[in-house]
């Protein structure tokens, strides 16, 4: 299967900068998409978890990632701690995914726009794995808070990479910085 | 709750979630400490502390396990959602070898099933220590229902281990599977002496038994269990070329190269072939295949490799020969009616393949076994044979102990009885019996090859 190109990110006004995501990468992270988000922790191993929505801010250029608190802990403490972060956006239908990476991490409270994404979030991810062969009740467990806590992870993105599966997948996106 | 308050697991209680098709998270960290995170395709268990990666691509992933070999992995089990977190520490690649062709057969699946057919292609089998597991907390789905497979193992262990010969052990064996396992399609392939090929000489759940049927040691599932003497399992249908079995075998034979279609299903979801060897080296392969997919766990695939080296045993003792074969007794030789028209059998010696009226029938020591039976009904009036003198016959050019006499005798009579040509072979005894014709018959030895496909 081809890859599926995006439209690149707007190019950066300084070598360096922050990365604004173009409206279809912004569109992307915020879709049916599942979230994978990495950092470093202790004693150089890397930690994991999933997230259960993502959220670019408009006016800052932030993303957002909602977490479980339960299942998040040793992530949010090593992005904090080493302050970057790694989170990849995949679209099971398509198997389109993109890796951002990006610093200036910060936790914080979910605001009433996170709140509104994350309980968008299981419908839409319902939506786009039935057809393939998924239940509800899979992608329930798969992606619901499952009454824990949330917390947002957020941070300012400065690279992208094309990640589809294929030889071209890591490379920084071309018109990217 | 912290990630150290995980509840530490096994590999081996989590394997089935290695399983499936939900692509795995691997994080992973470069030299100066920048994190990464994407996909692999598959993690294979290898053993209770290892597990290998699929390395596909030259990518991010690869050149941080190469210089900061810690990673990270996160696996969602198919069934029960249940999410699990495995730390791991890259040890070395293996582009060749067992655990290598046994993840590029299960990658083809994966890969067609998720049509990435043309994308996937594995360039090496990443060998990692597993350094600790954790089950991340949150809701999870029923266990599968899966049946206890000791019990059935037992049960069917014990029908194969009452059979004292080979194709009493292969039907007993083909029988249990299904009765027992569920497992309605099945067949067992026997090593042919050149030990470059492999021919069926059981099967079980198809329309054409395809016993006799021929197959490359290397080629598909069961040439690649044969070659790299491993269990191969896929659990989704491949189009991968390279694993669609058949093809070969498929395509219109012409002259003496007849060739009898492998026994399979046209669409297969999940397929499963384990070696039968031994001590000794391998005798043949033991294959199963499902039309759904997901069908065959680890834990079938253990079950199998049990039944396969039980199998071994009997396999092993009948190239051997039967220890104590007597001279078959003369009996009378029943005329054949008259009245009815003869059989025109026709043998070429060229790869020793026959042909009853125009059909096909057999071709190599099967082959050569039926024109020596024909012959001695024929010439010598004789009906009454035992394994140990055909076995000493020179024309037969059998290698000591390298070929399977009674597993080809086994093939010659399955043959015989599905082309119900009015000639059977009926065992009269441990290592005897009987060929019984029920017409006349009249042989041709002929030089040339056949013009065209007659079977």
């Amino acid at each position: 299967m081809a890859p599926v190109p995006h439209q690149g990110p707007e190019r950066p006004t300084e070598p360096g900068g922050p990365l604004r995501l173009s409206p279809a990468d912004a569109a992307f992270i915020e879709s049916s998409v599942s979230i994978l988000a990495a950092a470093e922790g202790a004693e150089r191993r890397p930690v994991m978890a999933r997230a259960i929505a993502a959220r670019l801010e408009p006016d800052t250029g932030r993303i957002r990632l909602c977490l479980r608190t339960v299942d998040a802990a040793a992530l949010i403490a090593g992005a904090l701690g080493h302050g970057r972060v790694a989170a990849m956006f995949s679209r099971p239908q398509t198997n389109e995914t993109i890796q951002i990476k990006g610093d200036e991490v910060r936790a914080e409270r979910p605001t009433a726009e996170d709140d509104a994404a994350r309980r968008r979030y299981p419908p839409m991810m319902i939506a786009e794995l039935m057809p393939l062969g998924f239940t509800p009740a899979f992608v329930g467990c798969v992606v619901s808070d499952h009454g824990s806590s949330i917390g947002v992870l957020s941070f300012m993105p400065r690279v992208l990479f094309d990640q589809t599966p294929g030889p071209q997948a890591g490379r920084p996106r071309e018109c990217g910085r | 709750m912290s990630a150290a308050a995980a509840t530490p697991l096994r590999l081996e209680a989590i394997r089935d979630a290695l399983e499936g098709f939900i692509p795995i998270g691997i994080a992973t960290l470069a030299p100066d400490g920048t994190p990464n995170v994407t996909y692999i395709s598959q993690v294979h268990y290898v053993d209770p502390d290892h597990v290998a990666l699929t390395y596909q691509f030259f990518n991010k992933t690869r050149a941080n396990l190469l210089a900061s070999p810690r990673a990270l992995l996160q696996l969602i089990d198919p069934v029960t959602a249940e999410t699990f977190r495995i730390a791991v520490t890259y040890q070395r690649t293996e582009t060749s070898g067992p655990v290598f062709e046994s993840m590029r057969a299960k990658l083809a699946g994966i890969a067609s099933h998720t049509g990435m057919a043309g994308v996937f292609r594995l360039a090496g089998a990443d060998i990692c220590r597993v350094e600790s597991i954790e089950a991340v907390p949150g809701d999870v789905l029923p266990p599968r229902e899966r049946p206890r497979l000791l019990p059935v193992l037992r049960r069917t262990a014990a029908c194969l281990g009452r059979e004292p010969d080979l194709a009493a052990a292969l039907d007993a064996l083909m029988a249990a599977l299904d009765r027992e396992f569920g497992i309605a399609h099945a067949a067992v392939f026997l090593l042919a002496a050149d030990g470059r090929t492999l021919y069926a000489v059981a099967s079980r759940g198809y329309a054409e038994s395809g016993i006799g049927a021929e197959i490359a040691v290397g080629d598909g599932v069961i040439g690649m269990a044969a070659q790299e003497r491993i269990a191969v399992r896929i659990n989704h249908m491949t189009t991968d070329v390279n694993y669609a079995r058949g093809v070969g075998a498929r395509m219109a034979p012409q002259g003496l190269d007849q060739a009898i279609p492998l026994p399979g299903l046209d669409r297969p979801g999940s397929q499963l072939a384990v070696p039968i060897e031994d001590g000794q080296g391998l005798l043949g392969v033991l294959f199963v295949e499902s039309p759904e997919d997901m069908r065959f766990s680890y834990d079938h695939e253990d079950a199998l490799a049990v039944l396969a080296a039980q199998l071994a045993v009997t396999v092993r003792r009948a190239a051997s020969g039967p220890r104590a074969a007597r001279k078959a007794a003369p009996a009378p030789v029943p005329a054949a009616p008259a009245a009815l028209p003869p059989i025109d059998l026709r043998y070429y010696r060229a790869n020793d393949s026959v042909f009853i009226g125009g059909d096909y029938l057999i071709k190599g020591v099967a082959g050569s076994i039926f024109w020596i039976l024909t012959g001695a009904w024929c010439e010598e009036g004789r009906c009454e044979f035992t394994n140990r003198e055909l076995r000493l016959r020179p024309e037969l050019r059998l290698p000591m102990h390298a070929e399977n006499l009674e597993a080809r005798l086994i093939l010659l009579e399955r043959r015989l009885a599905e082309k119900d040509c009015g000639i059977a072979i009926e065992k009269t005894g441990r290592g005897r019996f009987r060929l019984r014709v029920d017409r006349p018959l009249r042989r041709h030895e002929m030089q040339a090859e056949p013009a065209a496909r007659e079977g």
